[in-house]
């Protein structure tokens, strides 16, 4: 499969680096569209009978794009290895980790689990999709800020869950914070700091203070 | 990419058509609903991939949650969050407003359905892992008894020890619920308590759930769970208990194979006659106690 040959390259440190960081830090809008890879050629495909793929429309950070897709992929690979958005990471694989979470119509959901077929029609957000301009949005720039990531791998997914909570909710409590990503995993961090950089991005006091207090520089 | 074997995938519009599709190829079709579950399946390939899939999500009409004369109504492609985040079944079903929010983590509970939840596959460690060709695969041996079994079954074991892994069964069948199934053949209705057999569950290969019924609301319930990490593990041992016109109903999970459910009376005789295995003697104190306080 060659969707499979470019995945391994993937996991090299510098795709890795260069999904995570730009991610996080400024945002490969910019990049989407230069790294759009080639589009396979679409087999035949009568009308009404099992398909083995088709060509889907859907949005991606607001920008409106069609492509063919096997009907064997996944939300996750399509946007990294089809759309070049390297930002959205996978983890498991399974569903289980987070790593992997875009906003599709308004819900975080984990793209590895999203066949891409079944995300035609839909409108999908990542992580390249926040910072506007150049500029962080305040999520990411309160989570830069108070360093709630260390390596970073799990950051996109923990921010998109984020964001969708926000979206709904724009003050949500400590409790609904970590309900809402109680399906993330993070493996560096212990959590505390995620959870209290999104109360201050919401211009809520962390209960223990111990961010806004200098009490952990 | 773990490497999916190749499928062909088929979006229906109506369920006649799903049902006509999954007929034509007979065992080999499987309904595709959020896929949480199948292609979790699919990626570790403890099963034959299927030959098609056929998207049940873009059916008008299947999804949505409305109640007509005193009974609830779910469709069979509403997800978990719309259960969850529902009004009427937070206020009058909550103790199935409760094992929605105590199932799957949130992200998960966007994609995954009702249907689908009912209808997933065991978590039996030896049989999502391809290499340990089980009695539920087709082999010759359960590899539970003799093996790791701190999650699997107490009671009811007749070839398997694996339980059933959906929350949403046990206050389900608490209250009664029954579920509308059709086929190629016509409709039926299936109670949630009759939905598991030993192997599998009654439905034929050419059937979809179409909606699930709780016949009325209970005047009374309750659901507890307990399990090693809250947020995203699967139940060690759930209960609900629901009292309607028709008495009080109590409903265990992750204790059977089947759906256990009767009157605290018959549960409770049913964990003192409990077989459990090398390392799921806790189970049984466990149910018990849960059995008191949703009965509290
Ligand atoms: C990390 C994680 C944690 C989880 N924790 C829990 C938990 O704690 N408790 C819990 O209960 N569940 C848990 N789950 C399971 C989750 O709830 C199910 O995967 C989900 O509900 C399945 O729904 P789906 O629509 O995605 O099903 P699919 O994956 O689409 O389908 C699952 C099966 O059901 C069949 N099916 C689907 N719809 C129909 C229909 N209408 N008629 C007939 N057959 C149908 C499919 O053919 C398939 O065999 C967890 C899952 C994950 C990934
Ligand atoms: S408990 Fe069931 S699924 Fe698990 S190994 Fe035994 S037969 Fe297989
Ligand atoms: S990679 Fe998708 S949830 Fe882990
Ligand atoms: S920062 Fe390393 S996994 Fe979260």
């Amino acid at each position: 499969m060659s969707e499979e040959k470019k995945e391994v390259k993937g996991v090299s440190r510098r795709t890795f680096i260069s999904g995570t960081v730009a991610g996080l830090v400024v945002g490969a809008a910019a990049a989407y569209g230069a790294t759009q890879l080639a589009v396979p050629k679409p087999p035949p495909a009568p009308a009404k009978e099992p398909i083995k793929g088709k060509y889907i429309s859907l949005t991606v950070n607001g920008k409106p794009t069609t492509l063919w897709v096997d009907a064997r992929w996944t939300l996750a690979n399509t946007l990294r290895n089809q759309l070049g958005l390297r930002g959205t990471t996978k983890g498991c694989d399974y569903g289980e980790c987070g790593c992997c979470n875009v906003i599709v119509d308004g819900r975080a959901v984990p793209s590895c689990m999203v066949l891409a077929i079944d995300a035609d029609g839909k409108t999908v957000e990542t992580i390249e999709g926040l910072a506007k301009g150049g500029k962080l949005s305040p999520l990411q720039e309160a989570m830069v800020k108070h360093r709630a990531f260390q390596c970073g791998f799990c950051a996109p997914g923990f921010i998109m869950t984020a964001k969708a909570l926000l979206d709904k909710k724009p003050r949500p409590t400590e409790d609904e914070i970590r309900e809402a990503l109680s399906g993330n995993i993070c493996r560096c961090t212990g959590y505390h700091r995620i959870v209290e950089s999104i109360l201050i991005a919401t211009g809520q006091k962390p209960p223990l203070e111990r961010i806004s207090s200098g009490a952990i520089p | 990419m773990k490497a999916v074997a190749a499928y062909k995938y088929y979006d229906a519009e109506t369920v006649e058509e799903a049902c006509a599709v999954l007929n034509q190829y007979a065992g080999k079709a499987k309904v595709l609903a959020g896929g949480t579950d199948l292609v979790d399946w699919m990626k570790r390939r403890f099963m034959p991939t299927p030959e098609v899939l056929v998207n049940i999500k873009k059916i008008p009409g299947l999804s949505g949650i409305t109640e007509e004369g005193g009974a609830l109504k779910i469709g069979a492609t509403t997800t978990l969050t719309d259960i969850v985040e529902n009004s009427t079944i937070q206020s009058k079903y909550k103790s199935l407003a409760d094992a929605a929010a105590k199932g799957p983590p949130p992200p998960i509970r966007n994609m995954g359905t009702v249907a689908g939840n009912l209808c997933q596959y065991v978590r039996c460690w030896y049989y999502r892992w391809p290499d340990w060709y089980c009695y539920r695969k087709g082999g010759p041996i359960c590899f539970a008894p003799g093996g790791r079994n701190v999650p699997h079954a107490i009671m009811e074991q007749k070839v398997c020890n694996a339980v059933v892994p959906s929350d949403l069964a046990v206050p389900l069948a608490a209250m009664n619920a029954t579920l509308t199934v059709q086929g190629t053949g016509g409709t039926r209705e299936v109670a949630v308590k009759d939905l598991y057999v030993v192997l599998g569950t009654v439905l034929k290969p050419d059937e979809i759930i179409t909606s699930v019924t709780v016949p009325e609301a209970p005047t009374k319930q309750a659901f507890l769970k307990s399990r090693v990490r809250a947020g995203v593990d699967f139940a060690l041992v759930s209960a609900a208990a629901a009292t309607t016109s028709k008495g009080t109903t109590v409903a265990l999970g992750g204790v059977a194979p089947i759906m256990v459910a009767g009157t605290p009376d018959a549960i409770n005789a049913a964990i003192d006659k409990a077989t459990p295995l090398s390392e799921n003697r806790y189970k049984v104190s466990v149910a018990k106690a849960m059995v008191r306080r949703v009965t509290a």
